[in-house]
């Protein structure tokens, strides 16, 4: 019995570390097609006239092609480090909050730019607009070493903590798929969407960095993660659907923003 | 203790091979029936007993079946070096959809089970012979078997790290893993977006002429294409495209058939 009970284990961590390859990807399809709800026509058209593509297809676009010659610069723009006070965003132009307002600027003009350059603009953007507000992509100081990234377990199995938060939408929509999970988690008002899309990418990302200060105490340094209190499952749980409603929305307004000119 | 071994490397095999073929086989079929006449969708699920994408898997479940193993070679077509399919042999695709689109269309004169496996045969088939691993052709020894290769993630140093893979498993589920969070209706829409202008060109002439097609991309393939290569991370890249791009033509290529049958 022992050993069947062994066996089953086993046969669970298979099952969990071969769907978490893809979770990373559910994660930014999800917050482009929530963001695709939340477009303008005329935004949704232009962008797959651009594009040839929806808005999901193009989310993960830009993990596939950071290890490729000629990308590895983009490598520091998927999250925004953060000053000990989280007052000020650092690394100058490496960071996703710098490159949102710069190829937002640039795009201000999108119909003068060649239509190459403008599919490459909204692929980064897709990804970078949900990158920023995935829970570990703001890089607190090392000034604050409780804020370090660590090893927690997950059924005994050591798994980063940054690992475990990119995976984390997939985690709490077990066997869904990413149009199903935005539906799920996109029943907000007009109100609050709009309040969620108020101030610029700096002031997003800076109040990422205060807030998400507390995924470090949810999931404290080698906890074993199917053993934490179930309050705590329920408030991660929250962070991502908040996390994953602000990515999609913020990314709407920018895009309506672009092609409303 | 042998037995567990086995029975691990049965899930790990059954979770990581045949799962992303269903996934496009059900894109496929969705993006079929987006594009059927209604005359062609009421008879088509009069005889299914409902939709496409339910049937889309039948073929592959019954491969394995002592009685039906037969079928195994169905899911592949042979052309000849000029690139075109010329064999009457009733082992090969082409040569199966075409027997299938015979019993579809003289249906009355058919027993019930017979109609419904051909259709289920057919659905599955026209999905089949448009994956690039699935062409064999005459004078290329490689397009015939399935080598193994391997896959670089693009990274030097301790991040490096190389995938094992196969042919056909990268044609029939490593590409499309990319998208497996995708539902079918959503990869469908985003074929229908991609390629929706192209319908009509895609849907022209018989599964003969839709071989040759096939087989157009896939003969280029193999001027790189090696057993024990090592395929980088932007090649992996620049590959995704040809994929959806087979996938689109499936798609409008079934229901353009289907539509010609039941219309």
């Amino acid at each position: 019995m022992k050993r069947f009970l062994t066996f089953v284990a086993v046969l669970c961590i298979i099952a969990a570390t071969q769907t978490a390859k893809a979770w990373n990807n559910i994660g930014h399809a999800t917050i482009a097609v929530i963001a695709e709800r939340h477009m303008t026509e005329e935004a949704k058209q232009k962008c797959r006239h651009y594009l040839k593509h929806n808005l999901p297809y193009y989310s993960a676009w830009m993990d596939y092609w950071r290890n490729c010659p000629g990308f590895e610069h983009t490598t520091s723009w998927h999250s925004v480090p953060v000053d000990v006070n989280n007052k000020q965003i650092k690394g100058e132009v490496n960071n996703a909050a710098y490159q949102i307002n710069r190829i937002c600027k640039k795009m201000r003009r999108y119909h003068k730019l060649k239509d190459s350059l403008v599919a490459d603009n909204l692929k980064y953007l897709i990804h970078m607009v949900g990158d920023m507000h995935c829970p570990t992509h703001t890089k607190y100081s090392p000034e604050e070493p409780n804020l370090k990234q660590r090893s927690v377990k997950m059924k005994g199995k050591n798994l980063g903590f940054h690992s475990y938060w990119d995976a984390s939408i997939g985690y709490y929509n077990k066997g869904m798929k990413c149009d199903h999970i935005a539906a799920k988690y996109d029943t907000l008002t007009e109100a609050e969407i709009a309040a969620i899309c108020e101030g610029t990418p700096n002031d997003w990302a800076l109040a990422n960095a205060e807030q998400m200060r507390e995924i470090y105490t949810l999931l404290p340094v080698h906890c074993e993660v199917t053993e934490l209190p179930a309050q705590n499952h329920e408030r991660m749980e929250q962070i991502v659907r908040q996390q994953a409603l602000r990515g999609g929305y913020r990314l709407a307004k920018i895009l309506n923003e672009i092609f409303s000119k | 203790m042998k037995r567990y071994i086995t029975l691990i490397i049965c899930t790990l095999c059954i979770s990581t091979v045949s799962a992303w073929n269903k996934m496009a086989q059900e894109c496929i079929a969705t993006l079929a029936e987006q594009n059927l006449t209604e005359k062609a969708k009421s008879e088509t699920t009069k005889i299914l007993g409902g939709d496409l994408v339910s049937a889309s898997w039948w073929l592959q479940t019954i491969a394995k079946e002592e009685a039906t193993k037969h079928t195994a070679s169905w899911h592949y077509i042979n052309v000849n070096a000029e690139l075109k399919s010329t064999t009457n042999s009733e082992k090969d695709g082409v040569v199966q959809i075409e027997r299938c689109t015979e019993i579809l269309r003289n249906r009355t004169e058919h027993s019930d089970s017979t109609v419904v496996a051909a259709l289920k045969t057919m659905i599955h088939l026209v999905a089949d012979m448009h994956n690039i691993s699935h062409i064999k052709i005459a004078n290329i020894p490689n397009s015939k078997r399935n080598f193994k290769f391997q896959i670089s993630n693009g990274f030097t140093g301790k991040k490096a790290k190389i995938t094992q893979s196969s042919w056909r498993k990268y044609w029939e589920s490593g590409l499309i893993s990319r998208h497996a969070s995708f539902s079918a209706e959503l990869f469908a829409a985003d074929l229908q977006t991609c390629y929706g202008a192209d319908k009509e060109r895609f849907s022209k002439g018989d599964a003969r002429h839709w071989a040759a097609d096939v087989a157009s991309l896939a003969a280029p393939q193999y001027k790189w294409a090696k057993p024990d290569m090592i395929m980088s991370r932007e090649q992996d890249n620049r590959l995704e495209p040809m994929n959806d791009k087979t996938m689109a033509r499936a798609g409008y290529r079934l229901a353009a058939l289907l539509n010609d049958i039941f219309k």
